[in-house]
């Protein structure tokens, strides 16, 4: 039918660093995952190119994907795994959603009814078409009457049994109409949109995939100021690694691409400074990676003539990728040979990384420089080039926190899961908000990143210090660079929750802008976050719930670098844990009305005046641990029947 | 003149028999084993002073040519032609933007068939439609086209064969023709010998381009006066020798930059620069680009063609952009 979609934005939180498709997705916070989807998806369809985000949901690692089961408790789903797709896709309405591969809390996701019906249609109001994750279907009819309106790819067995179950009628034909006028509507959309004959420009694309990746390589450590190299005066230059002529810009599986163009490290580094540097290039290791006496040997002997050497690693290419996760965060074990034997001979030595995700640096020490490039697409050759001579000022900033060690992460002592069955219990606490929780400090923060200028945050400004959950909240930070280069900030702002009765991280991120400036300019940068994007999710009540109290709204350069902090005061009625039959004395106080009414009937039954009564219960509360029916009808022996006492608890 | 495959839109093996050898030698090799001929039409930028054993047909599709034939400089326009016997000293230099020439050479084997003793060049300055000779000319050359863009090349393809001869036929008749030029027969004397001189500098730069060398190094290894072979190269092949050995290396630069298995901090010791300030500074003055990004285009083209379409400076057309330009001769 000629409608072609984009498989992706695939935002799955990235919850260990082992998980093999870590590189599609973008990060283990929500809210960045959300907003940095939701700008793709838009980019995207204002184009006229569909876009299908996946893959819903808690396919967070690819170990026995199809058959495993996620265990996720309801605070931490709503919160964290499925709060990135709510947001993605109330902001930006993509065109597909691809149910995934895994089982979620016992039942598979493609035949979720709670998930695929419940969750995004009746809740987030979700109008789109629902795909399959490929052979992903187990039982079509079962997965349709879910809420899977398109099987992916076809095959003649599940069509067989999907017609069958209609004729049999266990598959009502409103349902079929629903989904094919769904289907209908997206063959619409593609074709209104489709460009025949298009001629793509790969040039200007290559030159935005240039400056992405420019944007987002990370600067990580830049002792001494290693960096930049000056491409204009004259030294010896050793560059070391297969990755700097065969460069490492992608994972595998389908996320794999052939680019047209194709920069590589070593030839856009002899480009800009091949005229006044001499550059040498050794492999250090045999291609595959694997160790190699000779070059290994030849690689010392000449870091140690150089002037400054610039290696390049990677993790196991290959290892992970779809269907296989790292089995660890190393890079290669040659790599990390070629990184000690060299730091002995060469002070001045830069690393660039270019993996999944992040990996374990226990040569860190020995390293003055160190840039982390993760997979950055064709253009991180030129990028990478760039930022190394100082042509570009990096920018980028983690999105996932970098552990010392694989034992330190959040998810390590259930990951991979085990006969069939992966709980993740760090709930809510994932990534950072594990580590902040648990005041462990990683190797780097979530939002860390270095810059070849400095900003300093010179005030934060909240445009109201009093606010309902029904309210928005603009915050405006002044930030000036004070160093000597043009360079971008990305100004974070985490929120601080007062301690209420549901268990909180101790900050969250809640808004975040980047911002342009040049040496000695300053700019307020201005965010604003709707009051209940601070919500809780209560699984007692099944909602969202604003707890009142002072918040602490921080600006800073990541999450462990606050710079600035203001607070603001948000009036929300108190949300209490739901009544029941067998609430304590204190807990029944909580609740106005239904403690005067049992005040009232205690008053009643003893025959005390009502404001004795309620001062008996008052002071008695806080010694009586059983529930109040309990003491009613033991402490104080009143004779009182159980439909009593829930008329006065619950009200008539 | 670099002699490539046809731009034939051939799928199978890339480098099937016909694969160009250049040999380090100042003439380029081209394998006739299988072949009587090999037709190109290729949109030119840039090309050295070269010899070869097969004899050469050129015609001027479009644009206009200055064509350094032995000592004399030959200005072609288009439908001008030159028939460059076996082994004659030439340089092409396209004298305007977007200028394509149409070029075959012939297989020594098909000169023995046609008779003993040297050939004589031939030169036809531009087209004249209206003259019979011309058109038959002009006729053969389409013709002989078209039949190889259908057609593998191959000895024992009679029609293949007819063509050729009918070419040859025609190059012959209109330089007998009043119209054209009388051919530039240079034989004998001086002529022979400067050309001898300036071919020797050229095979010696060939072989010793790794190494820094001086044109008084060559003129020593020559026997001959620096003065003297100054003045003959300059005067036979239109360049300075430093010019030359520039684009000699640069050149090779080129040819190492397409082998992606070789990395590039070693393509300007590999093609006897110096520094690699110096490449860089040839490549900007003759490509105006510089050797990263040579090799990237060429890396992007093979992507796009599946065939090495072009050595990154001179472009090879294809069959259709080819017959545009035929059909456009008439006029």
């Amino acid at each position: 039918m000629g409608v072609g979609v984009l498989l992706g934005p695939g935002i799955n939180i990235r919850r260990t660093p082992l998980a093999g498709r870590s590189y599609e997705y973008y990060s283990e916070d929500p809210l960045l995952t959300g907003e940095l989807a939701a700008a793709v998806i838009r980019g995207l369809q204002e184009k006229g190119v569909g876009a299908c985000l996946k893959h819903f949901a808690c396919n967070n690692s690819e170990f026995q994907r199809t058959k495993m089961d996620s265990v996720v408790d309801e605070r931490a789903l709503r919160e964290i795994y499925l709060a990135a797709f709510e947001h993605a896709i109330r902001k930006s309405d993509p065109w597909m959603v691809m149910s995934s591969y895994n089982r979620l809390n016992g039942v598979q996701a493609s035949e979720s009814e709670w998930l695929l019906k419940q969750v995004l249609r009746e809740e987030w109001g979700y109008q789109g078409v629902v795909v399959s994750d490929w052979y992903g279907t187990k039982d079509r009819p079962k997965s349709f009457l879910a809420g899977n309106d398109l099987e992916m790819p076809e095959y003649p067995v599940d069509r067989r049994e999907l017609l069958r179950a209609v004729d049999a009628g266990t598959v009502p034909s409103e349902a079929l109409d629903a989904a094919t006028a769904r289907l209908l509507a997206l063959v619409n959309k593609a074709t209104a949109n489709s460009k025949p004959g298009y001629k793509a420009d790969f040039a200007a694309h290559h030159q935005l995939a240039q400056r992405i990746a420019r944007e987002s390589i990370v600067l990580l450590k830049n002792e001494d100021g290693i960096l930049p190299i000056a491409p204009d005066r004259p030294r010896k230059l050793l560059v070391v690694g297969h990755m700097a002529v065969a460069p490492v810009i992608q994972g595998s599986g389908c996320a794999t691409t052939t680019p047209w163009i194709l920069d590589k490290p070593l030839d856009e580094m002899v480009e800009i400074a091949g005229s006044s540097l001499s550059i040498v290039y050794v492999a250090g290791t045999a291609p595959g990676g694997t160790r190699d006496e000779l070059a290994l040997t030849e690689a010392v002997t000449q870091a140690g003539q150089a002037d400054t050497v610039v290696l390049f690693v990677s993790d196991p290419i290959g290892q992970d990728g779809e269907n296989g996760d790292r089995r660890d965060l190393h890079i290669l074990p040659a790599q990390e040979e070629l990184i000690h034997k060299i730091a002995s001979v060469q002070r001045n030595l830069v690393v660039a990384v270019a993996a999944g995700d992040s990996v374990v640096m226990p040569w860190l020490s020995k390293v003055k420089g160190l840039i982390q490039v993760f997979y950055s697409g064709q253009g991180m050759g030129r990028a990478v080039a760039d930022i190394l001579f100082g042509l570009a000022n990096p920018c980028g900033r983690l999105t996932t926190t970098a552990p010392n060690t694989l034992e330190e992460t959040p998810a390590f002592l259930h990951y991979p899961g085990e006969n069939y069955r992966h709980l993740y219990a760090e709930g809510i606490y994932v990534g950072y908000r594990y580590y902040d929780k648990r005041k462990i400090e990683p190797l780097f923060p979530f939002g860390f990143g270095l810059s070849y200028t400095r900003f300093e945050y010179e005030e934060i400004e909240l445009s109201r210090s009093v606010v309902s959950a029904e309210d928005s909240l603009e915050i405006a930070v002044a930030v000036k660079n004070v160093g000597t280069r043009a360079g971008k900030e990305v100004v974070q702002v985490y929120v601080e929750a007062p301690q209420g009765r549901l268990a909180r991280a101790v900050r969250e991120l809640k808004a975040f802008g980047k911002v342009e400036l040049e040496p000695g300019g300053r700019r307020m940068v201005r965010m604003t976050i709707p009051i209940t994007s601070l919500a809780s999710y209560d699984p007692a009540s099944s909602r969202w719930v604003v707890e009142p109290g002072r918040y602490r709204v921080l600006a800073g350069a990541s999450s462990r670098d606050i710079r600035l902090c203001a607070d603001v005061r948000v009036e929300a009625p108190l949300r209490l844990e739901p009544l029941e039959e067998d609430s304590s004395l204190t807990e029944l106080m909580m609740h106005q009305e239904a403690f005067s009414r049992v005040c009232e009937l205690f008053a009643r039954k003893s025959g005390t005046p009502l404001e004795k009564a309620t001062r008996l219960l008052e002071v008695n509360a806080p010694d009586i641990f059983f529930s109040a029916y309990v003491a009613l009808t033991t402490t104080f022996e009143l004779d009182i029947e159980r439909d009593e006492f829930r008329r006065a608890l619950f009200g008539p | 003149m670099r002699p490539f495959r046809q731009a034939h839109p051939a799928p199978a093996v890339p480098s099937a028999g016909r694969r160009v050898v250049a040999e380090p030698l100042g003439y380029e090799l081209v394998d006739f084993k299988q072949q009587p001929i090999n037709l190109y039409v290729t949109e030119l930028t840039y090309c050295e002073p070269h010899w070869h054993e097969p004899a050469e047909f050129i015609m001027v599709l479009s644009g206009a040519f200055e064509v350094l034939l032995r000592n004399r400089s030959l200005r072609l326009k288009k439908g001008g032609m030159v028939y460059v016997p076996g082994d004659d000293l030439h340089t092409v230099h396209p004298r305007e933007d977007r200028s394509v020439l149409l070029g075959v050479q012939f297989s020594p084997a098909l000169h023995g068939v046609c008779g003993a003793g040297r050939e004589r060049s031939r030169v036809l300055d531009e087209l004249h439609p209206q003259e019979p000779a011309h058109q038959d000319l002009l006729a053969a050359v389409a013709d002989l086209a078209r039949h190889v863009f259908q057609h593998e090349p191959v000895f024992g393809d009679y029609t293949l064969l007819k063509r050729v001869f009918a070419l040859l036929e025609a190059v012959q008749l209109v330089s007998r023709s009043s119209a054209a030029l009388d051919d530039t027969d240079i034989s004998g004397g001086g002529g022979d010998r400067q050309i001898e001189i300036a071919k020797r500098a050229i095979a010696y730069s060939n072989d010793h381009y790794l190494e820094d060398i001086k044109l008084l190094d060559v003129a020593a290894a020559m026997g001959v006066s620096y003065h003297h072979l100054s003045h003959t190269f300059k005067a036979v092949s239109g360049f300075s020798f430093r010019e030359y050995l520039t684009l000699l290396r640069v050149n090779k630069a080129r040819e190492l930059l397409r082998d992606e298995t070789l990395n590039i901090t070693r393509v300007s010791s590999g093609s006897g620069f110096s520094e690699h300030k110096h490449l860089d500074a040839a490549f900007q003055k003759y490509f105006a680009t510089t050797p990263t990004q040579y090799r990237k285009k060429y890396m992007n083209q093979l992507l796009v063609c599946r065939e090495a379409a072009s050595d990154g400076v001179n472009r090879l057309l294809t069959p259709a952009e080819v017959e545009s330009y035929l059909q456009g001769m008439n006029s």
